[in-house]
């Protein structure tokens, strides 16, 4: 009986599933290391693929050195604007499902570190353009610095309203045509960046009265947003870029540039 | 202090999960705990806010210790047990799979780059900016769900949006996080852990990283987990949720189901949107129940899923009392400048072409082609060996990709562009774009678990453990 039991289990040992794969021998190292050779050889082909696409940011970082350099590049240019027209438009159907594989791997896997350390001598060095590389640690805010363009503004107000104010912002009709002010004009996006104090939209007072009642600063941006202020400023003293109380202040610490 | 909140949720989770059920594999315990418990602390926010209470450390902390204590206390979680699961995952050297030990370096390298880059930069998105970082910040300085900027209409887009994501991100503010994507990159590892072993459980683990890899690299959901976007997060609990209830059907073990319905009850608790999953969900059980006449799992099911979309749905019209004109536009009829758009980016993204500024195979790679060119196999096959045998309980799960397809589409279709104030070109370019990560895990599975893949599966296991 014992005996018959046994046999039964051996059997039913022998009957496991395909796929739950123990008792594996030593001779099948060879068999792992040949399909581990075979599916490296199918990543390599599969990277490779696109392996032209690592030229870009070269060439993308020297297209725009040689626009802001003086002096005649156009031949130079041209041939970096063909080479990157023919590595973009190299895509043919099997070639552009491995694209994206190519810069997961190659930019980010490959590349991150390399990104963060430039990246952190950057903003480092903007630290340091503001006198405020001390202590040497990043925050949060030295990194969005460097990553939001915009954020000089965002500091521009930070430091210079007091937690309950209202900022009325420039009319995105007039800046959204360049990306230099991207969102800038968008309360939504402002209000992450000045919390507590709130923002509104030029042009958009109607929609929230409540809170354009309480307007107590218009930021300037190209020199637009003068006509909102309750006082006038002369000509020659309008500056493009500053923050202005919206009523004429008492004394001139208020204004900020 | 951050630290300690990640393991109160950790724990938390873990004690849920051992209530439902004593046994666990590794990556299971570690993902489900993960989505469970930062599930419930979203929960646990909201409740506070409906009874006014201000959100501290201090209540966060007593809360998840009262739970878990309780949970442990009533349901005696197995430490035996777990101490044997984790002694089992050191694996001795003669069971050693090194082709897919192999498959996890590469899968741990892509890892560790992307939370580097993750945990490097703040979220400097446009929708985590104007919305769901704006959202968990202020949430955390002001204690409240219903922050001060509903007052003027500050709170951004997902104001409206369940509070899962945004309130994750409040969590880990609370316990003094600088910025919050430290949850970005759980989710991803709940995403993968879970996958591969819903994967495992049918085709070894050989098979099961190889696609946990091609899931993990799919270009666009990669980009996204290292962005404080909720796509990625949603895919999570979707693929969880789907796979737990393919398993209880085909597996009949009712932790599963458990694990379910409660995985897709955070699916609308983290997107309102993403209810075309659970309809999708409901209606599979119905069909399963009509089989198996448990219709009490159906009812079970619904009560999960339907509790806190209502919940938020009078959260939103009570409490938070913002006027909301009506999402969709159910008088468009056919239109058929709209369908053509629509058809064009779906056309894009499933058979990895262009049209207009997306392309599909840089987008999502081989991941929608294999799919198909699985399904086309199987469906070859279904002459030689009959359909039954051939798609099995696998029906079930491709009728769910199908009919949460039709009506996620549908949700789109529907959208007033008006009171989206976005074309239904830009929606599809990107909100739908992102939406196509719920269906990956799901497409992906199926194409690891096919019949004709286990065939390829077994035969090429047999050949590595030479049997």
């Amino acid at each position: 009986m014992a005996k018959e039991k046994r046999h039964q289990h051996q059997d039913k040992a022998q009957k496991k599933p395909t796929h739950t794969f123990e008792g594996f021998t030593s001779g099948s190292f060879f068999r792992n290391a040949v399909i581990i050779f075979v599916l490296s050889l199918v990543f390599i082909i599969m990277y490779n693929l696109n392996g032209n696409r690592a030229e870009l940011p070269d060439l993308h970082n020297e297209l725009s050195d040689l626009k802001e350099r003086p002096g005649d590049h156009s031949q130079r240019m041209s041939e970096i604007a063909h080479r990157l027209h023919d590595i973009e438009t190299d895509t043919g159907f099997v070639k552009s499902l491995f694209v994206g594989y190519f810069d997961d791997i190659h930019f980010v896997a490959f590349g991150i570190q390399e990104q963060l350390d430039n990246a952190t001598s950057e903003i480092k060095k903007l630290k340091a353009q503001f006198g405020n590389d001390n202590d040497g640690y990043i925050t949060r805010e030295d990194k969005l610095r460097f990553k939001v363009h915009t954020y000089l503004l965002m500091d521009l107000i930070n430091s210079n309203c007091p937690p309950n104010s209202v900022i009325l912002l420039p009319p995105a009709d007039s800046l959204a045509s360049s990306s230099k002010w991207n969102f800038v004009y968008d309360p939504m996006w402002v209000e992450y960046f000045i919390y507590p104090r709130l923002c509104i939209a030029s042009g958009r007072e109607a929609e929230n009265p409540e809170l354009a009642k309480r307007i107590t600063h218009v930021l300037i941006v190209k020199g637009i947003g003068y006509d909102k202020l309750r006082y006038d400023v002369p000509a020659d003293k309008r500056e493009p870029l500053c923050l202005l109380p919206i009523n004429k202040p008492k004394d001139n610490t208020q204004t900020s540039n | 202090m951050l630290l300690v909140g990640i393991l109160l949720c950790y724990l938390l989770g873990c004690s849920v999960l051992f209530a439902i059920g004593k046994k666990y594999t590794l990556p299971e315990i570690i993902g489900f705990s993960f989505l469970i418990g930062i599930g419930i602390e979203s929960v646990f926010l909201f409740v506070l806010d409906v009874v006014q209470m201000h959100y501290s450390t201090t209540i966060l902390i007593g809360l998840n210790l009262l739970c878990i204590v309780a949970l442990t206390y009533k349901y005696s979680v197995n430490v035996q047990y777990l101490k044997d699961r984790l002694s089992a995952f050191v694996p001795k050297p003669n069971t050693i799979n090194y082709v897919a030990l192999f498959l996890f370096c590469i899968i741990a390298y892509l890892f560790y780059a992307i939370m580097l880059k993750n945990l490097f930069w703040p979220p400097a998105e446009g929708d985590s900016i104007t919305s769901f970082d704006k959202l968990g910040r202020i949430m955390a300085i002001e204690g409240k769900l219903k922050i001060s900027l509903f007052q003027y209409n500050l709170q951004g887009a997902a104001g409206i949006y369940p509070p899962l994501f945004h309130g994750s991100f409040a969590y880990v503010y609370i316990f003094g996080a600088e910025t919050p994507k430290i949850i970005i990159t759980l989710f991803f590892l709940s995403l993968l852990l879970l996958f591969y072993q819903f994967v495992k459980s049918y085709v070894g683990a050989t098979a099961a990283m190889l696609f946990t890899l091609i899931l993990m690299a799919t270009p666009e959901l990669y980009a996204h987990a290292a962005l404080a976007l909720g796509n990625m997060p949603t895919a999570a609990y979707i693929c969880a949720g789907v796979l737990s209830i393919y398993t209880w059907m085909d597996k009949g073990d009712k932790k599963y189901f458990w694990l379910g319905a409660i995985m897709m009850g955070f699916t609308v608790w983290i997107r309102s949107d993403a209810i075309a999953f659970v309809a999708a969900s409901l209606f599979i059980v119905f069909l399963y129940t009509l089989k198996s006449k448990d219709f009490k799992r159906l009812l079970l099911l619904g009560a999960f899923t339907i509790i806190p979309f209502i919940g938020w749905l009078l959260y939103v019209k009570l409490k938070i009392e913002m006027p909301q004109a009506s999402r969709f536009n159910f008088a468009i009829g056919y239109s058929a400048e709209r369908m053509s758009t629509m058809l064009g980016y779906i056309k894009a993204y499933l058979c990895a072409v262009s049209y207009r500024e997306v392309h599909g195979g840089q987008l999502f790679g081989i991941v929608f082609i294999s799919f198909f060119t699985a399904l086309l196999i199987n469906i070859g096959l279904t002459f030689k060996n009959g359909a039954k045998s051939i798609f099995g309980n696998h029906s079930f799960l491709l009728l769910f990709i199908a009919v949460s397809f039709a009506l996620y589409f549908t949700e789109f279709y529907l959208i007033n562009e008006d009171v989206q104030a976005a074309t239904i070109a830009s929606l599809m370019a990107s909100s739908f774009k992102r939406g196509m990560f719920y269906f990956i895990p799901l497409v992906l599975f199926y194409t690891a678990t096919c019949y004709s893949s286990k065939v390829v599966f077994d035969k090429l296991e047999k050949y590595r453990t030479a049997s």
